[in-house]
């Protein structure tokens, strides 16, 4: 007999791993002597977990400087793990984009075809907007190294990470929200606003177009971004008035990274999704959202979770840039 | 529009949370806690107070010092009022940014806060456990 709670045929259970202590973003000098995330203050790992803006006093004024501030956020904060098994963590240091508030490709984005009218400017979250904060967060190799190649269903780590992972995302957004307030700054997280809204998979506010925007990659074939740290991950943004220097797109082209867009190379992620969601079209997502009403949910019903990720995982892109698009951006 | 009939964060399960959170740190002098989160569970939308560990299944969590009252010494417990009139003061200044991060949280999907859109639309939808904000009450 099937125990109610067992997980999904085919879950593998990864290895009890002791949880590490994480090291000192907090200190001003960069030190990271400190056994913990709060140096002289106690933390999570051992120590009593806390809320890391108020402490956090390294300098943020670029985005090499917000990423460390949320790679910080992902060390230390206790609502990046898994709430069952193990409890390992979701994600890993994210990368952070910064774009002009006013670039000209937010205006492209109301175009047919790319977004469409539906997608709003910066203007239109907070008047006066100067800057827009987009952040890739992967995944933890934990939870990729759960996504067994060749399986139909996706491992419980993956559907958990998926769900549970996009709460530990509004924490992420937010600790940006309160660290832009604590610099003076106004922001305003256009996915956490309730004007937000999205009709036939058409956002009001698409966090991978603002991510390709913000110079953090370029669309795959499978319609996820590509970014240094790969494809299997969530994205979050922010919108404020702090003047922030842009960063530099390393790219022109929306599907430059891609082999398959770019040189019919390629072509993984066509292989890997069971229900032929990926073409050389590109990807149906009424194809994709069937599958995951049909086979996933019924899967995990007794866990609550949903969500897919084989167009994601065991790919040449999931954790890294393609080859040849990595060798590309390196000449550059 | 967000649909009467959906299930929201209760305010005054906050409310009672906050302000039993004020006696415990304004007794003996002010001494912020900042392990002390607001915890709020999905099936009906209440909020206790806990300190911060993995969270559980269901659960979404806010660190009270920081997070939600983002000031030093936001959460001092002013001359001449009591915990529960401070309380529902603090949480009245965050109340409209609570309610929506809440209902977020609890949304699986990325359609925003209006379920009707949603159901129209999509064929993934649930109705179920995790899809709180929108599950039927």
């Amino acid at each position: 007999m099937k125990l109610h709670n067992a997980p999904a045929a085919g879950i593998r259970r990864p290895p009890r791993r002791r949880r590490r202590n994480c090291v000192s973003p907090l200190s001003a000098e960069g030190s990271v002597s400190k056994s913990n995330c709060f140096g002289t203050v106690p933390a999570f790992h051992g120590e009593d977990p806390r809320y890391i803006v108020p402490a956090y006093n390294r300098p943020v004024r670029d985005a090499a400087g917000l990423q460390d501030f949320l790679a910080a956020v992902v060390a230390c904060d206790p609502r990046n793990r898994l709430p069952e098994g193990c409890n390992i963590p979701i994600f890993e240091a994210p990368l952070v984009g910064i774009a002009d508030a006013h670039d000209a490709l937010f205006d492209d984005l109301r175009k047919p075809g790319v977004v469409g009218p539906i997608h709003v400017l910066p203007d239109y979250w907070l008047p006066g907007a100067r800057s827009v904060i987009s952040y890739f967060v992967p995944f933890s190799g934990e939870i990729k190294t759960a996504y067994v190649k060749g399986r139909r269903l996706p491992p419980l780590e993956w559907v958990s990470g998926r769900l549970n992972g996009e709460i530990f995302n509004n924490v992420l957004r937010r600790a940006l929200l309160r660290l832009l307030q604590k610099l003076g700054a106004k922001a305003v997280i256009p996915n956490l606003d309730i004007r937000y809204k999205a009709e036939n998979w058409l956002p009001k506010w698409s966090e991978r177009h603002v991510g390709f925007v913000a110079g953090l990659g370029t669309f795959g074939l499978h319609a996820g971004l590509l970014t240094v740290k790969g494809t299997a991950g969530r994205m979050g943004s922010v919108v404020t008035n702090l003047v922030l220097p842009p960063v530099q797109r390393p790219y022109t082209g929306p599907y430059e990274y891609c082999p398959w867009k770019t040189k019919k190379r390629c072509g993984a992620c066509m292989k890997a999704c069971p229900v032929g969601a990926v073409t050389p079209g590109g990807k149906d997502h009424r194809v994709c959202v069937t599958n995951t009403a049909k086979y996933i949910r019924p899967a995990y019903s007794a866990w609550g979770y949903h969500g897919c990720g084989h167009c994601q995982n065991n790919l040449p892109c999931s954790d890294r840039l393609p080859a040849e698009a990595a060798t590309r951006r390196k000449s550059l | 529009m967000i649909s009467e009939t959906v299930k929201t964060l209760d305010r005054k399960s906050v409310e009672a949370a906050v302000a039993d959170y004020l006696l415990q740190i304004n007794y003996c002098g002010y001494q912020p806690d900042t392990r002390k989160v607001l915890s709020v569970r999905s099936t009906d939308r209440t909020a206790w107070l806990r300190d911060a560990a993995t969270r559980a299944r269901w659960e979404v969590y806010y660190f009270i010092e920081g997070e939600l009252f983002p000031h030093e010494g936001d959460t001092r417990l002013p001359e001449g009022l009591s915990h529960t009139e401070h309380a529902a003061h603090l949480v009245d200044k965050i109340w409209d940014d609570l309610w929506v991060w809440n209902g977020y949280d609890f949304t699986t999907t990325s359609y925003g806060l209006n379920r009707q859109n949603y159901l129209q639309n999509d064929a993934d939808n649930d109705g179920g456990i995790f899809g709180g904000t929108h599950a039927p009450v």
